[in-house]
C-alpha cells in the first residue's frame, strides 16, 4: 500500500516520499478541519495545514511507526491543535470544549479495525467499492453480483419498466454476451425484473437528483450534456431574450446559479431581484412526479406491493447518505429532495428523521459494519 | 470486493468515524460512478457486436441508464443494424453513403468488418498460441485478435451444430473406432482414447484423454509430451487448448467453451476432436467442407443438413469477396430450386450476409462467387467463417 510505504520511507528520512505522503495527508487534511473543525475557508484550512507539516515534520526523529491509521490519527490530532491555535490567534471561538479528546480522540484499540479499512478500501476503486457496499446495503441488491452485473440490472429494469420493452425483446438482443460472463438465461432476467433490490435500485436512480440533474430537469434539458450546451449559450445570449421553458436567459442563468451550476461567485443573484423565480422552483421539482411513475410501473408486478418495498427506512437513508457524503447537500436540502416522494409510499423523511441518521456518522458507522440498522419504519 | 462488515467496525469511537469519514472523503470514495458521455452511433454499433472490452461496455451500460436519450437511439441503431446485417454487402455499402442514421450504422459496421476480416487470419494462430483460455483473458481487454477468435470458435460451434444434422456416415468419418480420437504426430501402436468429452450444465467443455497402446492397455510411453487439443470438421481444425500428458492421461477443463460454441449440456462425440501430440502441426488443407443448414422459405432452420467444398480460402480482393464452390451432384439435384445464402461470422452473436447465389446455375464444376463491397481491405479468411444456408428460391 502506497501510504504505508510512504510512512516507512519517511520515517527512514527520504523526502521524496514524504511529498508523496503529505499529498494525501493535505487532502486527508481539508476534509478533516471541514468535517470536524468547522473550517470551512480552504484558505484558512491552508494555514492550519502549513503548521501540522511543520510539527510533523519536526516530530520525524521521535515517531514510533505503528502503522498507517496510528500515522492518520497523529496528523489528526496535531491538525486539531494546530487548529485550536489559529483559533485563539484568529480571535475566533473553536468548536473545541471539553471532551474534546473523547469527542474526536482515535483510541489504541482502533487502529487495527481502522488499518484494516483502509487497507482493504485503499487497493483501487475506491468509489466503485462504496458505492457497491451502500447498493448492497440499503438497496438490498445481490452483493455476490458486481457493481457491472448491478449496473446491468438497472438497465434491464429500465428497459421493461420505464421504457417499456418486453422481457423478451431484452433477453433476445440488448445485451452483449461476453466469454467470460455466465450467459444471462430468459428465467435469470425474469428474476432481475422482479428482484426487490433491483426495483429498489430503479426507484433509487429514479430519484436522486444531483444539483445538474436536478437543474437539467427544471429547465427541460435531457442531461447534463445538454445543460452544459445551455451553460455556454447562456453566457453570449442577451439576458431579456427568451431561452428555454418559458425562462429568459437572465432566469436560465440565475437557475443554474441556484443548483450551482456556474457562475457561483455572482453575487447578483443573492440581492432579492430573482427571489420570485426561486421560491417557485421547487413546483417544477420531479420527485413526486417520479415516484408516482415508479409506482404506476412497479404495480405491474405480481406480488409487489410499493409501501412495502420502498416506504421503509433504507432507500431514504441511502439517498441521504449519497446527497449527504457526495453532494454535501444540507439536511435541509435533502429533506427537499426525498420527503414528498417518500410520502407517497406511507413514510417521511423530516428534518429530524434526517439529524437522526446523518449525526453521529451513523450512516457511514451502518456502512463500515454492514448493517442497515433495523428495516423498520423509524 | 473488500469485506467490511467486522463486527470491530461497528464499535469505532466517534472519533475514528471521523478520521475515516475523512480519509475517505480525501479519496473521492463517496464519488458515484462516473458517467460517460452518450455513447456515438459508433459505439453503439461495436457494443450490440460485442466488440467492446469489459470495460467499454460497463461503461456504455452506466451511458445508457443515465441517457433515456442513449436508450432510445440504442434501439433505432439496433434496428438499422439488423436490417443491415440482412442486407448484402453491396447494399451495405451503397447504405454508407447515406448521411442519416442507417448511412452512420453502415459505416460503423463496415469499419468494424474491415478490422474483423483483418484479424480472421490471425485469429486460428492465436488460438493455437494462447489457448481458448488466454483468447477469453484478451477478448476481456478487448483484443480485436482475440475478438475474431472467439467469433471463429463461435462460427465452428455452428459448423458442429450442422454436423450433427448431418447423415451418420458423413459425421462420423474419420476416426475410426469409437472412442478413439483423430491425432497427428502419436508413435505407430500408440492411441488415444476419450474418458470423457462433455459440455457440463455451466458451458465447461471438459475433455479427458487416456494413452494407450494398440491392445487398449493404458501406457505411459507419452508422459511428459505436449498434446494440443482441437476441435475438428472433416479437414479442418480449430486449436483450443495445449496441455502436457501426465503418466498415461491427459484433462482440460474449459470455461465457457461449450457455451461459445452453442452447444448443448451433454457428450461430444470424438469424432469433432483432434490432439497434435509434440511439435505435430494440423494438416493444412486445400479444400475445406462446409456444412450447410437447409432453411424453410421464412429462414427457419430445418432438420436437414448437406455439405458443400471450398476450394481454396474465401477472401477479399480489391474490394471483391471470392469464394470457390463446388456441389455434391445429389445435393444440385435435390435442392435445384434453392439458393445458397453465404454469410460472414463477424461475432459469436451476428453475422453479414454476402449473397445468394441459386444452385441451377452450378455445373459440375466449382463456380467462383464473387460480390463486391469497396470498403473491405484485402484478407484472406478461414472457411469456417463462411456461414452457408440452402433456402427455398424466392417467387
Amino acid at each position: 500500500m502506497a501510504d504505508d510505504a510512504d510512512l516507512k520511507g519517511f520515517l527512514a528520512g527520504e523526502d521524496a516520499a514524504f511529498d508523496r505522503l503529505w499529498e494525501r495527508a493535505r487532502r486527508f487534511l481539508h476534509a478533516y478541519l471541514k468535517n470536524t473543525c468547522c473550517l470551512n475557508s480552504a484558505d484558512d484550512r491552508e494555514d492550519v495545514i502549513s503548521a501540522v507539516a511543520l510539527k510533523v515534520l519536526g516530530a520525524r526523529a521521535c515517531y514510533e511507526y505503528r502503522g498507517i491509521a496510528a500515522w492518520y490519527a497523529f496528523v489528526a490530532k496535531t491538525a486539531r491543535w494546530c487548529c485550536m491555535d489559529w483559533y485563539r490567534e484568529n480571535g475566533k471561538y473553536g468548536p473545541f470544549g471539553e471532551g474534546e479528546e473523547e469527542r474526536l480522540g482515535v483510541p489504541e484499540e482502533d487502529y487495527a479495525p481502522l488499518d484494516t479499512i483502509i487497507e482493504d478500501l485503499g487497493t483501487e476503486r475506491i468509489a466503485e467499492q462504496i458505492f457497491h457496499r451502500a447498493n448492497v446495503l440499503w438497496l438490498e441488491l445481490d452483493g455476490a453480483l458486481s457493481p457491472a452485473i448491478h449496473t446491468r440490472q438497472l438497465l434491464a429494469a429500465q428497459y421493461f419498466y420505464l421504457d417499456k420493452l418486453s422481457a423478451q425483446e431484452i433477453y433476445s438482443a440488448l445485451f452483449p454476451r461476453m466469454p467470460e460472463e455466465p450467459c444471462l438465461s430468459r428465467e435469470e432476467l425474469d428474476r432481475w425484473l422482479e428482484h426487490p433490490g433491483v426495483l429498489r435500485y430503479l426507484a433509487y436512480d429514479a430519484l436522486y437528483f444531483p444539483d445538474n440533474r436536478l437543474a437539467a430537469y427544471v429547465l427541460k434539458v435531457d442531461d447534463e450534456e445538454e445543460l452544459f450546451a445551455l451553460v455556454r449559450q447562456g453566457q453570449t445570449s442577451a439576458p431579456e431574450e427568451a431561452a428555454i421553458g418559458g425562462f429568459t436567459w437572465a432566469e436560465v442563468r440565475a437557475i443554474l446559479w441556484f443548483y450551482g451550476v456556474f457562475d457561483q461567485e455572482n453575487r447578483e443573484y443573492k440581492d432579492g431581484r430573482f427571489d420570485y423565480l426561486f421560491e417557485r422552483l421547487a413546483e417544477r421539482h420531479p420527485f413526486t412526479n417520479q415516484m408516482a411513475r415508479i409506482c404506476s410501473c412497479l404495480r405491474a408486478v405480481p406480488g409487489v406491493d410499493t409501501r412495502q418495498l420502498l416506504g421503509k427506512p433504507p432507500l431514504w437513508k441511502r439517498l441521504a447518505f449519497q446527497y449527504s457524503y457526495y453532494d454535501r447537500l444540507p439536511h435541509k436540502a435533502i429533506q427537499e429532495r426525498t420527503d414528498a416522494a417518500a410520502q407517497q409510499v406511507g413514510f417521511a423523511v423530516p428534518l429530524s428523521t434526517l439529524n437522526g441518521w446523518l449525526s453521529g456518522r451513523k450512516l457511514l458507522k451502518e456502512l463500515l459494519g454492514g448493517q442497515a440498522g433495523g428495516l423498520s419504519d423509524e | 470486493m473488500s469485506d467490511l462488515s467486522r463486527e470491530e467496525n461497528q464499535r469505532l469511537a466517534p472519533g475514528s468515524l471521523a478520521l475515516v469519514e475523512a480519509w475517505l472523503e480525501s479519496q473521492q470514495a463517496f464519488a458515484p460512478p462516473v458517467v460517460a458521455a452518450r455513447p456515438s452511433v459508433d459505439t453503439l454499433v461495436r457494443y450490440l457486436a460485442a466488440s467492446l472490452s469489459s470495460q467499454e461496455v460497463a461503461q456504455v451500460e452506466r451511458s445508457l441508464v443515465a441517457h433515456a436519450a442513449a436508450r432510445r437511439n440504442l434501439l433505432d441503431v439496433r434496428q438499422d443494424w439488423n436490417h443491415i446485417q440482412a442486407s448484402s454487402v453491396a447494399e451495405v455499402a451503397r447504405l454508407a453513403r447515406n448521411e442519416d442514421r442507417t448511412g452512420q450504422v453502415a459505416r460503423a459496421w463496415l469499419t468494424l468488418m474491415g478490422e474483423r476480416q483483418g484479424k480472421m487470419a490471425l485469429a486460428l494462430r492465436l488460438l493455437a498460441s494462447h489457448g481458448w483460455e488466454g483468447v477469453q483473458r484478451l477478448i476481456a481487454e478487448g483484443d480485436a485478435a482475440a475478438q475474431a477468435a472467439w467469433t471463429l470458435v463461435g462460427a465452428f460451434g455452428g459448423q458442429l451444430q450442422a454436423a450433427f444434422k448431418m447423415p451418420p456416415r458423413l459425421a462420423t468419418a474419420k476416426s475410426g473406432a469409437a472412442g478413439l480420437v483423430a491425432v497427428v504426430g502419436a508413435p505407430e501402436g500408440i492411441s488415444l482414447e476419450i474418458s470423457e468429452a462433455e459440455v457440463e450444465t455451466n458451458g465447461a467443455l471438459r475433455v479427458s484423454l487416456i494413452v494407450q497402446e494398440a491392445q487398449g492397455r493404458a501406457t505411459e510411453a507419452l508422459s511428459g509430451m505436449a498434446a494440443h487439443l482441437g476441435l475438428r470438421i472433416e479437414e479442418d481444425v480449430c486449436p483450443i487448448a495445449s496441455g502436457v500428458i501426465e503418466g498415461n492421461q491427459i484433462a482440460w477443463n474449459l470455461a465457457g467453451l461449450g457455451s461459445a460454441l452453442g452447444l448443448p449440456e451433454g457428450r461430444l462425440s470424438p469424432d469433432y476432436l483432434h490432439i497434435a501430440l509434440g511439435e505435430a502441426a494440423p494438416p493444412v488443407p486445400e479444400k475445406h467442407t462446409l456444412y450447410v443448414e437447409v432453411v424453410d422459405a421464412r429462414g427457419a432452420p430445418t432438420r436437414r443438413a448437406v455439405s458443400l467444398e471450398l476450394r481454396g480460402e474465401p477472401r477479399w480482393e480489391g474490394g471483391q469477396f471470392r469464394v470457390d464452390v463446388a456441389l455434391l451432384p445429389e445435393v444440385r439435384i435435390a435442392y435445384e430450386t434453392h439458393r445458397l445464402l453465404l454469410s460472414l461470422a463477424m461475432t459469436p452473436q451476428s453475422e453479414q450476409q454476402i449473397g445468394s447465389w441459386p444452385l441451377n446455375e452450378w455445373s459440375e464444376e466449382a463456380r467462383t462467387l464473387t460480390a463486391s463491397c469497396p470498403d473491405i481491405p484485402d484478407a484472406v479468411l478461414p472457411a469456417v467463417a463462411l456461414h452457408a444456408r440452402l433456402a427455398p428460391a424466392e417467387g
